[in-house]
Parts: structure tokens; sequence; C-alpha cells
């Protein structure tokens, strides 16, 4: 399990690597450091024994999020060059299923490329969120995020784990 | 003008469109959190455009994966430090409420 | 169409500009430390678009370097600015 993480993340900074030299060969043998210390220090930082990202279905999430993240763009760049300025600025509490840091980090991050929402954070098991329209809030859209982005690791996080694992 | 050029040209200008207007919400909008959504978002969509343009423009497999990795490690950073500001927005609007000042 | 893209980065480097209004006026810590990070998106967009200009791979490296650094910045001042015990506590 740990060497099979080891072995995971290695060949992920290794294609890092190779894409950020070019792939050119007197880079290789720095490389070969870098990655062994990447990988050690990654395992360090998030233990193999935490939940982990499987890598294709964040693929399969990509064009999904590429598209909020252009009408995000969209939707802020508008309200900013409108002459009447349409916003109605506030913030909301939202309750959380979870209480994984890295899964709320996750989310706070998906949340805030949506159109009009801007997490604060994870919290315990909830989340401020700040909108540009407080009227528009869906508790239900939320949640719904929620069961997508805990759909990225590779093993369930349910309400009942507690932070760190 | 080649037709590559053109659409070269079209995200360029869509990509400045949005890093101006990402700009110009941060000066007119009103509370501190509202004007990180104008960064966050607009800001870089704005890089992503001018990134795919500059890719196209360039025309190689290899640069263009290495211009898609400047946009990935981007949005990953402003999805940590977005929400590490929006924190901090949250916490000076407790504190001056809690302290009796109007933020 | 080099010129276009140092045209941009002309462009970019106004827009990076115009959002130093903010950081001047303030008026909190926030703010003035949003509009560095606006104008480390700016800048690494200056990189990406001067890259292109002059086909210089060179210019990604900047740009990867500059989004990192952005970062460090962000969570340095997250850090130095937060309080021990600080929580948002919904009443405001």
């Amino acid at each position: 399990m740990r060497l099979a993480s080891a072995l995971n993340r290695s060949v992920f900074f290794a294609l890092l690597w190779v894409t950020l030299t070019g792939g050119s060969a007197d880079a290789l043998i720095y490389g070969g450091l870098a990655v062994a210390a990447a990988t050690l220090l990654s395992l360090r930082l998030y233990p193999a024994d935490q939940p982990g990202i499987v890598l294709w279905r964040v693929a399969g999430f990509l064009p999904r999020f590429l598209a909020d993240a252009f009408m995000g763009g969209l939707d802020v760049a508008r309200r900013a060059l409108d002459p009447r300025l349409p916003i109605a600025p506030g913030w909301v509490r939202a309750q959380l299923t979870n209480r994984n840091e890295a899964a709320g980090v996750l989310l706070g991050g998906v949340v805030s490329i949506l159109p009009g929402s801007l997490a604060a954070g994870p919290g315990d098991a909830e989340m401020d969120v700040h909108l540009l329209n407080v009227t528009r809030y869906s508790a239900d859209g939320m949640q719904a995020d929620e069961r997508r982005v805990l759909g990225l690791f590779d093993r369930r996080i349910d309400s009942h784990n507690v932070a760190n694992g | 003008m080649s037709l590559t050029d053109l659409a070269v040209l079209a995200l360029l200008g869509a990509g400045l469109a949005f890093y101006g207007a990402g700009s110009l919400g941060l000066l007119r909008f009103p509370d501190t959190a509202s004007r990180l959504h104008a960064l966050t978002k607009a800001d870089n969509l704005g890089l992503g455009l001018v990134a795919l343009a500059a890719a196209l423009h360039w025309g190689s497999l290899a640069v263009a994966a290495k211009i898609a990795l400047v946009w990935l490690f981007a949005v990953i950073a402003a999805g940590i430090t977005s929400q590490l500001l929006a924190r901090q927005a949250r916490l000076d609007g407790t504190r001056s409420h809690r302290d009796g000042v109007q933020p | 169409m080099a010129d276009w893209f140092t045209l941009a980065a002309v462009f970019l480097l106004l827009s990076v500009a115009v959002a130093l209004v903010r950081c001047w006026r303030g008026p909190g810590p926030v703010e003035r430390i949003m509009a560095a990070q606006l104008a480390g998106t700016g800048v690494i967009g200056v990189a990406v678009v001067l890259g292109a200009a002059r086909r210089d791979a060179a210019m990604l490296d900047a740009a990867l370097i500059g989004t990192l650094l952005a970062a460090v910045a962000v969570t340095a001042f997250a850090r130095s600015a937060a309080r021990p015990g600080d929580r948002p506590d919904g009443s405001g």
C-alpha cells in the first residue's frame, strides 16, 4: 500500500519533470534526484494511509470543471463591466457531510471556481461561502458539488471520518 | 492571415478582456470578498485564454504541455490562496463587527 | 503576429497598473495583498505572451516560478495575519 503510493507518486513527479524540461536528456540525472526527493517529501507531508485522489477520475471531472471555470469567469466579468454593478454580496454557512480536511480544501477550491461563489476554507463539517448574489444560494447544489468532489477519492469518505483520519 | 492566426487573435483578445474585467472588479466591487471573486475567477480565466493563444501560436506539443502546466499550477494556487484570503476577509469582518466598528 | 503578443503584454501591464490603485486605496491588508496577487497573475500572463512573441521557452520557466512564488507569498501573509484561536463565529 505504501509502496504502491510511492510508485504512483514517483511516476507522477517523473511525468511532471519530463514536461518541465521538455524531455532533455542531460537533465535526466537531476530529474531522478528531484523525483526521489519530491516523493519522499510528499509521503511525509501527506502519508500513504490518507485518502488519495484517483487521477483518471480527475480527468473525467475536467471537462465539467473547465466549463464551470469559463462560466464563473464570464459571470464575474459581466457583473464587473455592468454599469449598474448587479451584485448583492453576502455570506452563508454551508453544512458538509464530512470532516476530511483534504476533501474540504478541494471542495473549497472547486466552489470558488463556480459562478458566484467563493469558499473561505473548510471548518468543522461546514464551510463559509461568500456569494455575489446571496439570494441565489442553493444548499442542494452545494451538496451535489460535495458528492462530486468526494467521488474523486480512492475510498469512501463518510460522515464518520474524523479530520486527519 | 491564416485561420490559426484568427483563432489566436480571438483567444488573446478574449483573455485580455477577462484580465481587464478582473482589474475593474477589484476596483468597483464594494466588499473584500467580492473583489476576491474578480481576482480568482476573471484573472485565471484570462490567463487560461491567453495561454491557449500562446500554445496555438507556438505550435509545439511539448511547449503546449508546459503552458498547460503553467495554467494548472496557477489555478491550483488560486484555489488555495483564495480560500486563505477569503477566510481572512471573513475574520476581519467578524472582528470589526465584534469590536463595534463598521467594516 | 509577434507584435500582437507584445501589444498584449503592454495591455496586461496596464491592467496590473489599474489594480495597483486598489493596493494604494486599501482599505485593509487583504486588499493590498489581493492587488499584489493580481499583479502576480498579470506578470505570469506577461511572461507567457512575451515567450510566445519571441518563441522563448525560458519565459515559461519564469512564469512557473512566478506562479509558485505568488502562492507562497499569499500563504505567508495569511499565516502572519491570523491571530491564535481565530475562527469565524458566524455572528458577523
